[in-house]
């Protein structure tokens, strides 16, 4: 399981129907709608699985892009290597 | 309320992405604990150069986080936050590795390091010195590129010093020189939060300097007025945000730039107060000219005469050309798509002409930025002068005085260094493969993935009679197939060093655990090898690299680069400062060449602005006239291809792909193909593709989509299997020796 920590960056005019999307995402936890452009998001997922999350993230209307401002894979180094 | 580990980490992750957007964030379990300490450093990817906090736990590096106090404001994207598996990749080289009948075996460090020293003293013993050379990254430390420079050329007199940053940024050295005397830009990523036009040219802001498109996308949304223009004949996802976006046929960008700036002053546009003060005019024969000549000039660049040549309507040209202008603060932001052309200095040069034509130049949100690929390859390579032609802070070693000037700093005797300069890049390259060069030293790049028109060039590397000695991470990087000798370095935060990034700014990269295995700092490496190869012990007295920090200050402050105030300790206090600093209460300096910003204009100038670089203190319009790429497409090669970078893959992906996420998200390399083409090819989706150029064919899969213009194909470069560079072309820029890997003819069909 890795954890990351996310604003997504979204049109104005996008932003609550950018959050009430990603909440209802499994694995999502949002922290509310910043300075009218910012939704502070919590991904808990697979690692296998974080990019398809945050893709699915990426995809939606009005999102401009995502920040990663936290990954954490301390769980990750004691555990296997996937290559 | 009892907080479950798992909560703990997720309110760390929440308080993350508060700090970077500034927000107070107050949950009582938000405090670090999975985390014994912080270390600061710099994002070991792209040029941007992001603040990076690394948290270490149990002596191990656990997670990465951006630094609040950096100009990233806590900012990171996703590659900068992944850092951490590549540390412990099972692929790091962590023993000396020599290559005996064929295969690289294990050696100790003593073995390596005297067959390494014998080669090298035997080629200069038997060629003279111009037989052995350095090739260099801007992914070394600043403090690495300045040691192996003098260990070569003051050391060992030779000038064949050169680096990965001649394939990625020697255009906008020429052209910054050209026009402003001086490199480097005099602007900074402040600019950005400032401009009311962003004129993005040759530049995929979006996913080559992430964090710098979010600066641009914020500064979009915090104003409505603020336009962004993106001229890129890909419609990238930085293309997304623009308010136009320009398509033109690939390598007609001087043909553009020019009728920008007819449209200008056409339209009385021009600054005619500022550029009748502060500007000469100059065509390619250095002859001065005057504003009417330049007019005439350019009446070869009328919006009608453009569209013929570039395919961009005229009442589009003459609609950016206004925005430009018309703005009250213009910043561009431009980087390989500039750079990596036949005549990139020339498109560099034509920039900056439009921000002297306006004065948009020296104020707040105006100003021509470029942006680099690497972390280090402007305060490493292009400060410290680590190419052939080069001396530290912009001297240049076929300037007598200049050489005179560093021989004094580095206790030599007077003109004693060779006046001649080295190989530049592809051409130190091409005498591997002639075998006038015996014996070559390369550091923290990767050449057998990165040169242009690959398989002329590995050719030579495969050599018997040629040494080629590696200092490299990784056992799979391209490079390491053909070196005879490979030395583990330490990595990123193993050891202490300076990065410089885009903006001038230079940031210590903190030493925050112990590399693995034999590793060992390439500082210390490179001290060794010196000793070694029987330099001269006085000329690197060095313990660590802070003593070499300290011997570049003093070498940078006779000169206008000057930061002499930069101290070590300063360095480990702030998260960087940016030259001209001269001393140790100066603030550092956010926009060059303007009286009471520069340190270097005294306050009593009678100009506002001056142009120190240039004696007569005027930068340089120049007549740069039109010219095509190198190889265009014909009846045989119909297609244009070009490559760059993807959002999740840095440079030739030794690190990226490394790491399990990245590595998912773009496996492997493919090829982008426009919509209207695709149908006329019968090749959908998936589809395996033929790509054939004049040097090499390969197969990739198709990616369908509107992103290339009709004509064009897009591959990236990342992909160690699927090399493109084999069909990439190795013609180069006169000026600045630069290989225009953006344009080369290509065959396309189904396969």
């Amino acid at each position: 399981m890795a954890i990351a920590g996310l604003l997504v960056h979204t049109l104005k005019e996008n932003l609550e129907d950018v959050e009430r999307q990603i909440r209802s995402m499994p694995g999502m936890t949002t922290y509310g709608i910043h300075q009218d452009q910012y939704v502070v998001v919590v991904v808990e997922a697979p690692s296998d699985q974080m990019e398809t999350q945050v893709d699915r993230i990426n995809n939606l209307e009005g999102v401009l892009t995502i920040y990663t401002t936290y990954v954490t894979v301390e769980d990750e180094l004691s555990g296997t290597d996937d290559r | 309320m009892k907080i479950t580990r798992r909560e703990f980490i997720k309110c760390t992750a929440a308080s993350s992405a508060f700090m970077a957007i500034g927000v107070p964030f107050s949950f009582a379990a938000a405090k670090d604990k999975n985390v014994d300490h912080w270390v600061k450093g710099v994002c070991r990817f792209c040029g941007t150069g992001c603040g990076v906090m690394v948290g270490v736990k149990d002596k191990k590096v656990v997670t990465v986080k951006g630094d609040p106090n950096n100009h990233n404001a806590g900012f990171l994207c996703l590659k900068g936050a992944l850092m951490t598996p590549i540390i412990y990749s099972k692929d790091r080289v962590t023993e000396p590795l020599i290559r005996k009948n064929g295969k690289l075996v294990p050696a100790s460090w003593n073995e390596a390091m005297d067959l390494v020293a014998s080669k090298f003293k035997d080629a200069i013993k038997k060629d003279g010195p111009t037989a052995v050379g350095y090739y260099g990254s801007g992914q070394a430390l600043t403090e690495e590129t300045y040691l192996a420079s003098k260990i070569f050329k003051a050391g060992l007199n030779s000038n064949n010093v050169e680096g990965n940053p001649r394939l990625c940024m020697a255009s906008a050295v020429g052209g910054y020189v050209t026009t402003f005397g001086k490199d480097e830009p005099c602007g900074t990523y402040d600019d950005i939060d400032a401009a009311t036009c962003l004129f993005i040219i040759g530049s995929n802001t979006s996913e080559c300097h992430p964090i710098l498109f979010k600066r641009i996308a914020a500064r979009k949304q915090s104003d409505p007025n603020v336009k962004v223009i993106v001229v890129d004949p890909r419609k990238t996802n930085t293309a997304r945000i623009a308010d136009v976006h320009v398509a033109f046929k690939p390598g007609t960008d001087l043909a553009l730039l020019n009728s920008m700036a007819y449209v200008i002053i056409q339209e009385e546009l021009d600054n005619y107060r500022f550029h009748s003060k502060y500007v000469s005019f100059m065509d390619n024969k250095k002859n001065k000219l005057t504003f009417k000549d330049y007019q005439k000039f350019l009446e070869d660049y009328t919006p009608e005469k453009a569209e013929k040549i570039t395919g961009v309507p005229a009442a589009t040209i003459e609609k950016i050309a206004k925005i430009f202008a018309e703005s009250s603060a213009t910043t561009s932001l431009w980087c390989m798509g500039i750079n990596q052309r036949i005549r990139g200095v020339w498109a560099n040069n034509l920039i900056s002409n439009l921000h002297l034509l306006t004065g948009h130049i020296g104020k707040p949100g105006a100003t021509p930025f470029s942006l680099t690929g690497q972390p280090n390859a402007c305060g490493g390579v292009r400060d410290t002068g680590g190419l052939a032609h080069l001396l530290p802070a912009g001297r240049l070693i076929k300037k007598k005085s200049h050489r005179n000037e560093v021989e004094k700093l580095w206790g030599l005797p007077q003109d004693s260094l060779n006046p001649k300069p080295g190989y530049h890049t592809m051409a130190m390259w091409s005498a591997l493969a002639e075998g006038k060069l015996k014996a070559l030293l390369v550091l923290c790049t990767n050449p057998a993935h990165s040169l242009p028109n690959l398989n002329k060039y590995v050719n030579g590397m495969k050599r018997k009679d040629t040494f080629i000695a590696l200092i490299e991470l990784f056992k799979d990087a391209e490079t390491v197939k053909y070196a005879d000798v490979v030395l583990p370095p330490a990595y990123w935060c193993e050891r202490e060093g300076v990065y410089g990034c885009s903006e001038r700014r230079y940031a210590l990269v903190e030493k925050a655990i112990d590399p693995p295995g034999q590793c060992k700092p390439a500082v210390d490496i490179l001290i060794d090898f010196a000793k070694r190869v029987g330099v001269d012990p006085k000329l690197v007295p060095y313990k660590n690299s802070a003593d070499i920090w300290d011997e570049w200050r003093a070498v940078g402050r006779p000169t206008t680069y000057n930061f002499w105030g930069i101290t070590r300790e300063r360095l480990r206090k702030e998260s960087g400062i940016k030259w001209p600093c001269p001393t140790e209460d100066h603030p550092g300096t956010d926009i060059r060449y303007v009286r009471g910003k520069d340190p270097n204009i005294p306050k009593d100038h009678p100009n506002k602005y001056h142009f120190y670089g240039k004696p007569d203190g005027k930068a340089v319009i120049w007549f740069r006239p039109y010219k095509a790429a190198a190889e265009e497409p014909d009846a045989q090669y119909p297609f244009v291809l070009t490559t760059g970078r993807v959002i999740d893959h840095w440079h030739t992906g030794t690190m990226t792909m490394k790491v399990p996420e990245l590595r998912r998200s773009f496996p492997k390399a493919y090829v982008e193909v426009n919509k209207k083409d695709a149908k006329k090819m019968d090749i959908q989706n998936g589809d395996n593709v033929l790509l054939e150029t004049r040097r090499d064919k390969m197969v990739f899969q198709a990616r369908v989509s509107d992103v290339c213009r009709p004509g064009l194909v897009f591959v990236p470069w990342f992909d160690a299997n699927l090399l493109i560079n084999k069909l990439t072309y190795d013609a180069i820029d006169p000026g600045s020796k630069q290989p225009e890997f953006k344009i080369c003819a290509v065959k396309v069909s189904k396969a």
